[in-house]
């Protein structure tokens, strides 16, 4: 099995969103772009969603928040199996939810450290990178110096030729085809 | 006559550039990644060998001391905490450097930061390495440090969460993993622009490893910024807790000296001035040894060198605050502690703290001095040298005149410690030489960012 790609190359940020609105004026489906930077508007140009990260973090971190709480009180006043009273008393120091100001730091350290982790793991689940001997890239410019733009011919009612002749009405500086396996 | 000249022109062109010598994407991908490339220059072998070596003393140091104990170091029955600390407070100072570049600064869209938050993270990394081998060996019994961990255990016993110790050891494992992340996800697309420009086989493999087989797509992008948003806005409280936890080591003791709410925000200003200290001093030695003057230009030293200044005067303020609340509180002991910083038997540590930390950064009031770098670079080793000290006052002085004078006794750390220390250095340059044969010393994608706006205003003005 293999896809026919269509590819177009350009020099700049400004060109590429240019194509990008000249191709969606046309109802014609962009399969993907691949930019060396993040380019400003690039996601609103393309018309994709904000990102559900943030959000998911959020509920991880105070999930975080909370175990940390719970787990320092409750160490603090019982002993596995969690049956026994046996509070820790250090120097006449509170214990249980008296205790809970000496035990904002960790508090604080374990929702950072849950947040930060769950936001990574997120995002490299979500965008499938994951550690690989190779890796299958459209065009190797795109992590240098070019803006990739890629139409799948599957994706669009229109044969080779009229896409390519659809990339060359846009400020494209070079227009390929292309087959990948899949 | 015409009248000043700010109204015609655009607000760009009143910047000074971040990126000099007109660089298209090219050339700085060609700039950044080609040094990796090709073999290492000499200056880098003699910087490598060097620091190397100390890395190899502080090996054999921290062996013996681990096989024999710490009976090895000048410790005695006054002064517990002394040299070890005093280094393990340093390097989690120089570490706060690099997360205000990268999280900070970030936040506060300061531009001139991506073309050095990829070597100050660096920093940071190697830096709480460093801190963290020292109240390793502190344990005694390094190999038991999980006991820092809560896990059912068969003495009944759980840590006590009360401990700011224990605080410590959260804070700093915490900081020293989101820094790691924080670092890493930035790195993923430069990975992917040397894998797709790597022509060996091994060397391709070992990128696209590194890379997570990164494309450089619209949404991965669109995740990438937003991650890199949401870590920087956890890491900027982050970084403010590290030293201000840390702080409380000392904070929430009995000791003169020791006894002050004023630590928390004294540790942090003081960890981020050594921090742009020990960042102005690598980055001009990483300059020298790679040509990468158009990305780090006068300008990018000058915002640092204003940093310390800032970050100086702070320092100099708690020095004077504390002086004075000691003289005011009316409290004897705590005043005693301080005359005895300034005039007792320690004076000339007090002293260079004092010189170093708050005279000689005064100099920077003059662009002159700013721009220079042979000059920034002597004070920036001052600076290292002062911050050094002030831990050691800290840490020292307090500790070694205690309430009753007959257990008033003197330091003076042991070969082994001061071995140690050298050890440290070397660990961190090696790491951080090592680093730059391996990863973009220079965040390649987000300077790129910079330059092509750059071009794009250079080709708009020139259409006028």
């Amino acid at each position: 099995m293999s896809k026919k790609l269509v590819v177009g190359v350009y020099d700049d940020e400004h060109s590429l969103i240019v194509a990008i609105k000249h191709i969606r004026a046309k109802k014609i489906k962009i399969n993907n772009v691949y930019t060396p930077y993040p380019i400003h508007g690039l996601d609103h140009a393309l018309g994709m969603r904000r990102s559900k990260l943030p959000k998911f973090t959020f509920w991880v971190g105070a999930t975080g928040f909370t175990s940390a709480t719970l787990m320092q009180v409750g160490l603090h006043t019982f002993t596995l199996p969690f049956n026994l009273m046996n509070p820790i008393n250090v120097g006449g120091k509170p214990w249980g939810f008296a205790g809970l100001p000496a035990f904002v730091p960790i508090m604080f350290e374990i929702m950072v450290l849950s947040s930060a982790l769950s936001i990574v793991a997120g995002f490299l689940f979500r965008s499938k990178l994951f550690p690989s001997l190779s890796c299958n890239v459209v065009d190797i410019r795109a992590t240098d110096d070019k803006m990739i733009l890629v139409i799948d011919l599957e994706d669009v009612p229109m044969d080779a030729h009229a896409v390519n002749q659809l990339l060359k009405e846009t400020p494209a500086t070079e227009v390929y085809e292309k087959e990948v396996a899949l | 006559m015409k009248k000043f000249g700010i109204g015609n022109m655009t607000q760009h062109s009143l910047r000074v550039p971040l990126v000099t010598g007109g660089k298209t994407l090219k050339d700085i991908t060609n700039d950044i990644a080609g040094p990796l490339e090709g073999k290492p220059n000499k200056l880098w072998y003699i910087f490598f060998v060097t620091s190397a070596l100390a890395l190899l003393l502080g090996v054999i140091s921290v062996a013996y001391q681990i096989a024999t104990g710490i009976g090895t170091w000048g410790l005695n029955k006054t002064i517990g905490w002394a040299f070890d600390i005093t280094n393990f407070v340093f390097w989690v100072g120089i570490g706060h450097a690099g997360t205000l570049i990268s999280a900070i600064l970030l936040l506060f869209r300061q531009k001139w930061r991506n073309s050095i938050n990829r070597s100050a993270e660096a920093m940071t990394i190697f830096a709480v390495i460093c801190a963290g081998i020292f109240p390793g060996i502190h344990l005694g019994r390094p190999w038991m440090f999980f006991w820092f961990l809560p896990h059912p255990n068969g003495r009944e016993l759980w840590v006590n969460f009360n401990s700011p110790l224990l605080w410590d050891f959260f804070a700093i494992s915490t900081y020293f993993t989101v820094s790691l992340v924080f670092w890493y996800i930035g790195m993923v697309p430069d990975f992917g622009a040397l894998r797709d420009r790597a022509t060996g086989k091994i060397r391709k493999m070992a990128y696209s490893l590194l890379s997570l087989s990164w494309t450089g797509s619209a949404k991965d992008w669109q995740r990438h910024e937003i991650v890199s948003l949401v870590l920087a806005a956890i890491a900027t409280p982050l970084v403010l807790s590290v030293h201000s936890i840390v702080s409380t080591d000392f904070a929430t003791s009995v000791i003169p000296g020791w006894h002050t709410t004023i630590f928390p925000p004294y540790f942090v200003a003081g960890a981020i001035f050594s921090g742009f200290a020990m960042v102005i001093t690598l980055m001009i030695i990483v300059n020298k040894i790679f040509p990468f003057d158009n990305y780090i230009t006068n300008y990018h030293y000058e915002q640092m060198a204003k940093v310390i200044l800032l970050t100086g005067m702070l320092v100099g303020v708690a020095y004077s605050t504390e002086f004075f609340i000691a003289w005011f509180s009316g409290n004897k002991f705590e005043l005693y502690a301080f005359i005895n910083r300034a005039l007792g038997p320690y004076w000339w540590a007090y002293w260079s703290m004092v010189s170093c930390n708050v005279l000689v950064p005064q100099i920077l009031w003059f662009k002159k001095f700013r721009t220079n770098i042979t000059i920034l670079f002597i004070l920036s080793i001052f600076v290292n040298i002062g911050m050094w000290f002030e831990r050691f006052v800290i840490i020292v002085i307090s500790l070694h005149r205690d309430y009753l004078t007959s257990s008033w006794a003197m330091y003076y750390p042991s070969w082994i410690e001061i071995f140690t220390l050298i050890g440290s250095f070397g660990l961190f340059f090696t790491l951080f030489l090592i680093f730059t044969r391996v990863a973009p010393y220079i965040a390649m994608s987000e300077v790129k960012d910079i330059a092509a706006k750059l071009n794009r205003k250079a080709m708009k003005e020139g259409a006028h």
